[in-house]
Formats: C-alpha cells, structure tokens, sequence
C-alpha cells in the first residue's frame, strides 16, 4: 500500500529519476551513443560461450544484452535512469535507513550515475562498454537479496536459505554475490540473527568459492571473478568511482544503527546527503567541451552529416587535431576543402590534415577519403587492440562490400544482424550485398568514397596519414583532386604543388589558398608562370607580399610574438599557415 | 567441469531426438540441399569427430539419416536453426563399425510439407587421421596484435583447448604490457609431444618442450641479424631447423591481398636441443632460403629458395622463389650441397611451403604469382610433385581457383592432407583435410568439423599456421604464464662465423 508520508521520498526519487534523464540524454548523449557502438554482443552460440562460462558470466552478459538499448539515447538513458532510480529505492529498502538519512539513499546511485558521466578520454581506448549496466544491474540483485533479507528474514527458512543462494550465485554474479552476501551479514549482524551461519558462509564464498569456481571450474585465475566485478575499466579513476559505488552499499547498511545518535536533526542530514551527491556528480563527471565535440563529429561522420560536423567545429574556438580530421573530411564532401580549409587557425593544430592511424583508430576518416584498404586495416587493428565493436564490423561490412568482397561482407553483416537494433543497417547492407555496385547509385556517400577510391597500387610500411597517403601516387581519381593539392599545401610540398597545379585546377574558380601558394612558390624559385596558370591578382600577390615584409620585422626568437601578433589580420590565410602551422619545423628553425 | 555440464544439457536437449524417425511421406526433389560447411560427398577418415553442419535453408523440421550398405543408420533431427549435431558416442561406434564403407546421407527438409533432398555420401577410410591439430588463432592480421592464443583441436571428440595464450599479459591499466605476439606452434612428429613455439617481444624466446620439461631460448644469437622464425623438427633427432627472416611488412593500397610480407634477407639454421647450440645451414648474402621442412626419413632438409633478394619493396613484385633441398648426413651432422628443384622463378611463378609425404613419394607446396606470402594471395595455388618422376601439377581436386589455398602438412600415415583455405570469403583462414590415395590424387577437402556447426561461419579469427600433432600439447596457459614467470630467457650456444667486426683488442665484437 502506498503510504501518504512516503510521497516526499517518491517525489525525492521521481526528481532524481529526471534529473538523471536529463543529464544522459541531454549532456551525455554522446557518450552514451558511443558506449552502444563502441559495444558488441551476438545470440551465437559462439559468443554465449565465450562470456557465460566465467564467473560474473551471466551478469555480463545480461549487461552487454541491455548495452544494446543505448542504440535508442531517448531508451538508453531511460533504462539507466530507471535502474538507478531503483538502485535508490533498493538501498532504502534493503539498507533501513531511516527517514532522516533518506538523502543518502541516492549516493550509490549517484556514483554509479557518474560511471557515464565520468567517462572521458576512456572510451577511445580498451573498455568493456557496459561495466557501468553490469554494476548497476549486480547492485540491484546484491540489494534484492538485503530486501528480501528485510522484509522475510524473520522466516527462518528464508535467512537461512538466503546466504546460500547468495554464494550459489558466484559463478553466474561474480563480486556481486559476495556483495549480497555482505549486505545480508551487516543485517544479520545488526539483527542478532544467524550471525555465525551467515559469517561461515560469507567466509566460504569469499575463499572457497573462487576457487571452486574461477580456477576449478572456469581455469581462470583465482578471484577473478570478484577483480573483473570492479576492474572492468581501462581507467582507474572508473575503477575508483565503481569501487566506491559498490563499497558505499554496505557502509550504508551499516549506518542504519548510527541514525538516532549522529544524525539528530533529519534536515542536515538530508541537506549533507544531497551536498556529497552533488559534489560527487559535479567533480567526477567529464567535462571538456572538446572532447564532446569530438565525439558529436565522429557521429556525425559516421552519418555522413557534412555540415552539421563543420557547424561543431565551428563552434569550438580551437581545434584539436582530431576535430580538424573530421573537418577536413566535411569539407571535402561538401566541396569546400579549398576555399575553406585555411580559413580556421590551424596553427596549434598538430602535424598531419587527419591524424594518422594510430592515433585514434578512426577509420571512418580513411573511408571517406577513399581508402578501403587503410580503412579496414584501422578498423582491424583497432578491434586487435581495442576489441570488437557494432561500428568496427559496420565499417568492415561497408569496406568489404564497396571493395566487391561479398562473402566477406556477409560474415560482418551476420554479426550484426544478431542484435536487433541494428536491423535497419543490416537491411541496407544486404542490400548492397544482392545488388552489387548498383546500389551505390543510391547511396551518394558510398558512392563518392567508391570514386575516390585509388587507381593505382602504392605500399605503405608504416603508419600515415591521409594527407600523405595523398602524395604518394602517381595517378589519382578526379574526385581527389582537390585534396591532393590540399595535401600538397599541407605538407608545403611546393615542389609537388607547383606539379599538380595544372591537372587539379579548374580556370574561374581558383581558390584564394592556392593564388596565395602560387606566390610564395613564385617567390621560392618556381617558375612565375604558375601565378598565371593560378589566376593571381595583384591584391593576393600584394598580401602576400606585406605578410612576409611584416614577418621580417622580428627577429628569430621572436617566433611566438609574430604569430600572435600577425594572427588577427593574416589567420585566416595560407601564408600565415605556411609560416606558422604547427607542422613547420623547418621554417621554426630558420 | 563445464564440459560434463554442457554435456549434461545437450543429454537433456537431445532427449527428445530419442524418438527420432523419417516422415511417413516426403516429396523427392531432384535438389541438393545446402549445408555449411559443404561436406557432400566427401571422403572421411574413420575416427573423424561427428561431421556437424547446418542445413541453410527455410525449415520447421529437418531429419537427417545417415546410413550404411548393411541397413544400419543413424537418425538425427535438426534444431530450431537447423543445426544437425550427431551424438559423440552413437557416431563413434557407427564409424568403426563402418570404416572402408560409403555412408549415404538423407535430408528430409519440412518446409510446408516434407521434402526429400538428393542424398550425398560420405566414404568412410580405415586409415585414420592424426588426432591433433595446433594453430594459432589471430584477427586476419596486419602488423599489430591484441588477444591471441594457440589452440589444439581435437579432430576425433570435436574438443579444443589452448595451449598458450597472452591475454593475461595485458595489464591495463596497469602499464607493463607484455602482451606481446605468440606464433608458430610446431611438435615433432615422433609422438615424443616435444613442441616448440614463439613468444616474442622483451621477454620472450623460443619457448621449448622437450622430454616434458619447458624452457624460454633466445634463438637470436651471434652474428644472426634476426631471430629464429619457421620452424622444422627433425622426424626423429634433437634437431629443429629454423629459417631466420628479416621480415618486411607493407600495405598495399588497393591490392586485394591487403598485406604483402616480404623478406629483406633470410637464411637457415639448426638448433641443436641437447647441445643447445646453433648453427648456420645457409649463410647467403644475395639469396633468400625460408620454410624449412623435413623428409620423413630426416636425410633431406627442403626450402624455398630465391636469388631475386635485395629488391626494394617497391618491386615487390619480381621476388620469385624456387624450390631446393639439401642432404642432411645424421650421423657426421653434415650437410650436402643444395639442389634446385624447380624452375617457377624462370616462368615468372614463385613456389614455397614445400610439404614431402611420409612415404617421400610426393611432396605438395604452394604456387604463386610473387612473393613468400602466398597464403594472402588470391592466386596462391596447391601443386604436387611426384618426387620419384621429378613431375608436378596443379593438384586442381584441392586447389580453389582465385582463392589461397596450401598445404600445411601430411598425417603421420601419409594418407591426409591438412590444407589451409581462405576460399570462405579471401580473407579468414579456415582448415581443410583431404584424402591423399596411392596414386597422389586428393578427394574433395572437408572442413575442420566443430560441435557447432555455424563455428566457422561466425568465428571472426583466422587459423594461422596449422599443423597435425600426434599427441595433446602438454603446455596448458597457466603452465606458459608460470614459465614466463620463473624462468630466465637463456641465449644458446652459437656456433659460426661471426660477420661483424670484432675488437682487436678485446676480442668482443663491436656493438653499433
């Protein structure tokens, strides 16, 4: 029966269910989005295999199953406000705590809350993308149990079978049985009842047990079963915040005896409760707007949005070297990566046009300049390295279908037809798949990546990036033209630039980048005529020229001050990049 | 453990498979049915594990009947996927009872009503095929690595377990990572169960079993510009002979094959276990000998030979190999002068993995268009030499046009062929086995068989590298882990020439 006097307590928690809504959805959107491709599970038999038979098996399975549901942001946040909504509620229920400690009933929840918030850089690297679902879903069982505990334990067939299904669920909870069981001794404890029983099994399950199960049973190492319950994160700050969610469950339990001594007055308690909550949220939570943005313009990418990536970019003041790779690809799909490229300070931008590959495996950036090969070798090395994903057997999919490897193709696409959110992209690849090349006339992005595509056969050794990967042929596709004389003016590869000028050019729309290069190749030895052939004005031959006259105002250790000083009226040129892009050592030297 | 328990729960799925039986009335139609992996009409040895597969077509009921000349069958129903999965034991007994006979097999497929498909056969051979296969289990790979293991399959129970593994050399976020690559798992083929295979990076070696006792060697001693690579044991000596390569690895941009793994030099030397001494065999400084392999009676060491090497990655292309052989006297550990075998570098061909027969008679190896990698190569191709005639063909019964496919070895009869295939779709390596009979000719290869049958099909790793083993690898993963642990990697004794200068005065040679 619902009780009048607990609707402050439904209201708290009705709160708290939207705020955290709120938070995932509308701020943490991204991260939530990327935690679901950055995922991977399959029905196979294969699969269920390889995750069921550890212990903790089936809870990770069960939390990579609800991972999936985070394809749908609105749902995923939904579920995981919904779960921590429970935990709340579960806490209070399974721990007692009284009326006046009711804040505090939302501090486990809070911390698990920031297992997404707090997610930052981690999420590029090796990461188990539903630690967070697993903990949060082994938390509810553990607090079931203590439920249970509460409200039936006075049945002495129910406290004593209690402690034994706890332990019993090791192989299929990992930790989180022995977090159940935990809870179920504090109880006990505080109670008086079945001390010595609960103890001896607490003990039992904590030594014998992994044993049993972990080396035994699974060959696995010993306890591995309980580290993989709090170290499923690459990152030790997550592992931290995971651990103090998971800890912060029975010291709450504990508390329930302390509430009439320490906490007298039911408002501090309440008003410290809510304090630690926040302060929690607010400094675990990652905030850096770059890194968001980040993440907006690799979905973007991933959609083939142009503008919308080039209107995050835009919105960012300055550009990391990752934000400028997914520009550099939306402008050379919207046509604009001559006119616009240098139009941004691209100065503190690091070495390469788009970051080669064992920077951020982002083989998205070397599909859509072309590259299927590349791209399937990133997308590959990658899931060595950072393990197998839906956006990682998409881009395979793609690569192999847009390379003409059918069956290949049909492997990847199998895999992803075994998680039922994805059955709209699993639906079009098959498409693809019956219908060869022609389907390509549908699809205007594989399509522009289909003409890009290289004409002529180069090795690579290493790693590159894509502007050079650019220079290295002989013969290139129309379609990449433009950037070749991009990467030229990239690389400062005058030489090549000078080259490539007549065959990649187009008479009446020479962009104003290029004029601006014509010059400075004019004016390092190159024959004037390439002025002619770029259409040079006496405007962009006298800018360039004042831009070096201003430039040898200051002397070579004053490398810094020109650059900030010839920033506001020449920034947006390329001879400011020329001289100052943060790829120019040489011309830093001299 | 989990073994029995999943046996306890296929028991219980199975049981209701008790009361199997045909449908009364069924339609034939004149169609084979498709199953994965295609194992119509094949020859199989007689302790083969069951031949699970898939029945890939719409279904509400599949029977499957397997039966012999005599009248004797077995009945088996599909799941609900159409898997067909025979029962270990009821297969066992029907396959020795029924070895050197031709099984039919009928489909009966319920769609609407009952059809009866083609029936196929499977031709039952006495001669038995080598318990064991190794091979290593990898992404299809570039340069880098994550996750890898190397796995033993058991080829009669449809079992596999690993040997060695390096995922729990991966200390994130801790920051020592020793995950580094393990490769080349290879076991003399005297049953003795002494193996061999590689954990490279900082810490690792040669990681050898011989006489049940495991020890980590660096192999990369003296003047050797490259560590120890494929290997080849002795039949029956202490001997392994290695080649050692320096091996250069590109990324073509639009070539199909993806990855191009090229030789900038290689030579071959012998490993003495019980001296624990190296020696060169080959010590050329314009000439490129990889892929050693023993004859079966140890007096022949065969290689894949070029004399196209120092070629720039540019010219990949015209790096050719031959095949040649070497005599080998035990006794004197002496060796002869190598002989060349064939002429494919001359009609612009390159031949390598050479694989002689137990018996001698015939030796299977791999032919390409370039290279030394022709296991990525679409039209890398399987040809077999008649060692007695010094003739060879294309051995077109095992050979997938444009798909890699070569030999990885013999069973210890001499009867089957273990090949390795990329023909699934170009790119993942699967296993094959074929029957080789007297004359040299090969039956239709069958797949690696699995107690789930859609294992290939959706098992995203390549089996790199695999060879038939006698006897279960003793090596398990805690076993490397607590060697890898507690032993030091001990250099072995070099004995050669060394190239690099030395000091005058010291006598050391001088470190660059």
């Amino acid at each position: 029966m619902f009780k009048l006097r607990e609707l402050p307590c439904w209201m708290a928690r009705a709160i708290f269910f939207a705020l955290s809504f709120i938070l995932l959805y509308f701020c943490y959107g991204e991260v939530v989005n990327r935690l679901f491709w950055n995922g991977y599970f399959a029905t196979n038999e294969l699969y269920r295999d390889a995750v069921l038979p550890h212990a903790g098996g089936l809870l990770r399975y069960v939390g990579q199953f609800l991972n999936q549901l985070l394809y749908y942001p609105a749902w995923g946040a939904l579920l995981i406000a919904a779960l921590l909504t429970l935990v709340s509620y579960g806490v209070a229920c399974g721990c007692s705590l009284k009326r006046n400690l009711f804040a505090f009933t939302f501090l486990p929840a809070v911390l698990l809350l920031a297992l997404y918030t707090g997610v930052g850089y981690q999420i590029y690297m090796r990461i188990d993308t539903s630690f967070a679902l697993q903990t949060i879903v082994g938390s509810i069982v553990a607090l079931l149990f203590a439920c249970v505990n509460e409200r039936f334990g006075q049945c002495r067939w129910v406290s004593l079978s209690l402690p034994l299904i706890a332990a019993l669920c090791y192989p299929l909870l990992g930790g989180f049985s022995l977090l159940a069981l935990t809870l179920l001794l504090i109880t006990n404890c505080y109670s008086k009842r079945l001390v010595f029983y609960t103890s001896g099994i607490f003990l039992v399950a904590l030594i014998l047990l992994p044993y049993l199960f972990d080396v035994v049973c699974f060959g696995d190492d010993y306890a591995k079963g309980i580290i993989s319950t709090v170290l499923p994160a690459s990152s030790m700050k997550m592992s931290m915040v995971q651990i103090s969610a998971i800890f912060s469950l029975p010291i709450l339990s504990y508390l329930r005896r302390y509430d009439e001594r320490v906490w007298k007055k039911a408002g501090v308690s309440q008003i410290a409760g809510v304090a630690l909550s926040l302060v929690a949220i607010f400094s675990l939570s990652y905030k850096n707007s770059l890194y968001f943005s980040e993440l907006k313009a690799s979905r973007l990418t991933e959609s083939y949005q142009w503008e919308k990536v080039l209107a995050v970019c835009d919105k960012e003041e300055s550009l990391s070297r990752t934000l400028n790779a997914y520009r550099v690809i939306a402008l050379a799909n919207t046509g604009k990566l001559s006119t616009q490229l240098f139009k941004r300070d691209l100065t503190f931008v690091a070495t390469d046009m788009t970051p080669n590959e064992h920077v951020l495996f982002e083989d998205a950036l070397f599909f859509n300049a072309g590259f299927i090969n590349s791209s399937t070798r990133v997308s590959i090395e990658a899931w060595q390295r950072l393990g197998i994903s839906y956006r990682r057997i998409r881009n395979l999919a793609i690569c192999a279908l847009i390379n003409g490897e059918k069956q290949l193709a049909l492997r990847y696409i199998n895999q992803l037809s075994q998680t039922s959110v994805l059955s709209d992209c699993v639906d079009e690849l098959n498409r693809f798949a019956s219908e060869g090349n022609a389907y390509l006339q549908k699809h205007p992005h594989w399509m522009t990546v289909a003409t890009r595509m290289p004409v002529e056969n180069a090795l690579f050794v290493g790693s590159a990036s894509v502007s050079r990967y650019f220079l290295c042929f002989n013969a290139l596709p129309q379609a990449c033209f433009e950037f070749r004389l991009m990467s030229d003016l990239w690389e400062r590869n005058m030489k090549a630039f000078t080259f490539d000028l007549g065959s990649c050019l187009t008479p009446g729309k020479v962009p104003a980048c290029v004029k601006e290069a014509s010059v400075i190749a004019a004016m390092n030895g190159a024959n004037p005529s390439v002025m002619k052939l770029a259409e040079v004005d006496d405007v962009t031959r006298t800018n360039v020229k004042n831009f070096f006259m201003a430039l040898q105002r200051y002397r070579k250790d004053q490398f810094e001050k020109a650059r900030n000083d010839l920033r506001s009226r020449y920034g947006k040129s390329y001879c400011y990049f020329y001289v100052f892009g943060a790829n120019n050592n040489q011309l830093k030297e001299k | 453990m989990m073994k029995i328990l999943s046996r306890v729960i296929w028991l219980l799925l199975l049981l209701p498979a008790c009361g199997t039986s045909l449908p009364k009335e069924a339609e034939e139609v004149d169609v084979e049915a498709q199953i994965y992996p295609d194992y119509r009409n094949v020859v199989i040895p007689a302790n083969v594990a069951p031949l699970n597969f898939r029945v890939e077509q719409p279904l509400n009921g599949c029977v499957v009947r397997v039966s012999a000349r005599n009248g004797e069958e077995i009945l088996v129903e599909a799941d609900g996927k159409g898997d067909v999965r025979f029962p270990l034991k009821k297969w066992k007994s029907f396959m020795v009872n029924h070895a050197d006979d031709s099984l039919s097999v009928d489909l009966y497929v319920k769609d609407k009503s009952w059809m009866h498909y083609n029936s196929f056969s499977w031709v039952v051979k006495p001669d038995s095929i080598d318990p064991i296969m190794t091979c290593r289990l990898i992404e299809p790979s570039y340069r880098g690595h994550g996750a890898l293991s190397l796995v033993s399959y058991n080829l009669e129970d449809n079992t596999s377990r690993v040997i060695a593994e390096n995922e729990k050399l991966r200390h994130e976020p801790f920051p020592v990572n020793r995950q580094s690559c393990l490769n080349c798992h290879s076991q003399q083929r005297n049953g003795s169960g002494n193996s061999l295979f590689f954990y490279r990076g900082e810490h690792g070696g040669l990681v050898l079993t011989y006489n049940g006792k495991s020890r980590i060697i660096n192999s990369r001693v003296g003047d050797m510009y490259a560590s120890t690579t494929y290997p080849a044991w002795h039949p029956y000596l202490p001997l392994i002979a290695f080649s050692i390569n320096a091996v250069g690895q590109t990324y073509p941009v639009s070539d199909p094959s993806k990855t191009e793994v090229i030789d900038d030099r290689s030579d071959m030397v012998l490993y003495d276990i019980e001296k624990d001494e190296i020696s060169y065999i080959t010590k050329t400084k314009n000439r490129l000998e990889t892929f050693p392999c023993w004859s079966a009676d140890g007096k022949f060491l065969y290689f894949a030979y070029s004399d196209s090497a120092a070629l720039t990655t540019s010219v990949y292309q015209r790096l050719r190999y031959d095949l040649a052989r070497i005599s080998f006297d035990a006794d004197s550990l002496s060796w002869g002068e190598p002989q060349v075998l064939t002429d494919f570098a001359k009609r612009a061909l390159s031949a390598n993995y050479p694989q002689p027969s137990p018996d001698g008679r015939f030796m299977l190896f791999a032919v390409s268009k370039y290279g030394c990698s022709p296991y990525r190569h679409a039209d890398c191709d399987i040809y077999v030499m008649d060692m007695e005639q010094g003739t060879y063909r294309l051995a077109h019964e095992v050979d997938t046009p444009n798909a890699s496919d070569y030999c990885r070895g013999w069973s210890r009869n001499g009867h089957w062929i273990l090949i390795s295939s990329r023909k699934d779709d170009g790119n993942y390596g699967r296993v094959y086995f074929s029957y080789c009979d007297e004359t040299g000719h090969f039956s239709k290869p069958f797949q690696l068989p699995h107690e789930y049958p859609a294992h290939d099909l959706e098992f995203l790793k390549s089996y790199n590298a695999p060879e038939f083993a006698q006897v279960e690898p003793i090596m398990t993963p805690s076993e490397f882990y607590h060697l890898l642990d507690t032993s030091h990697v001990q250099p072995a004794n070099y004995r050669g020439t060394m190239d690099i200068p030395v000091d005058a005065n010291s006598g050391a040679s001088v470190i660059r």
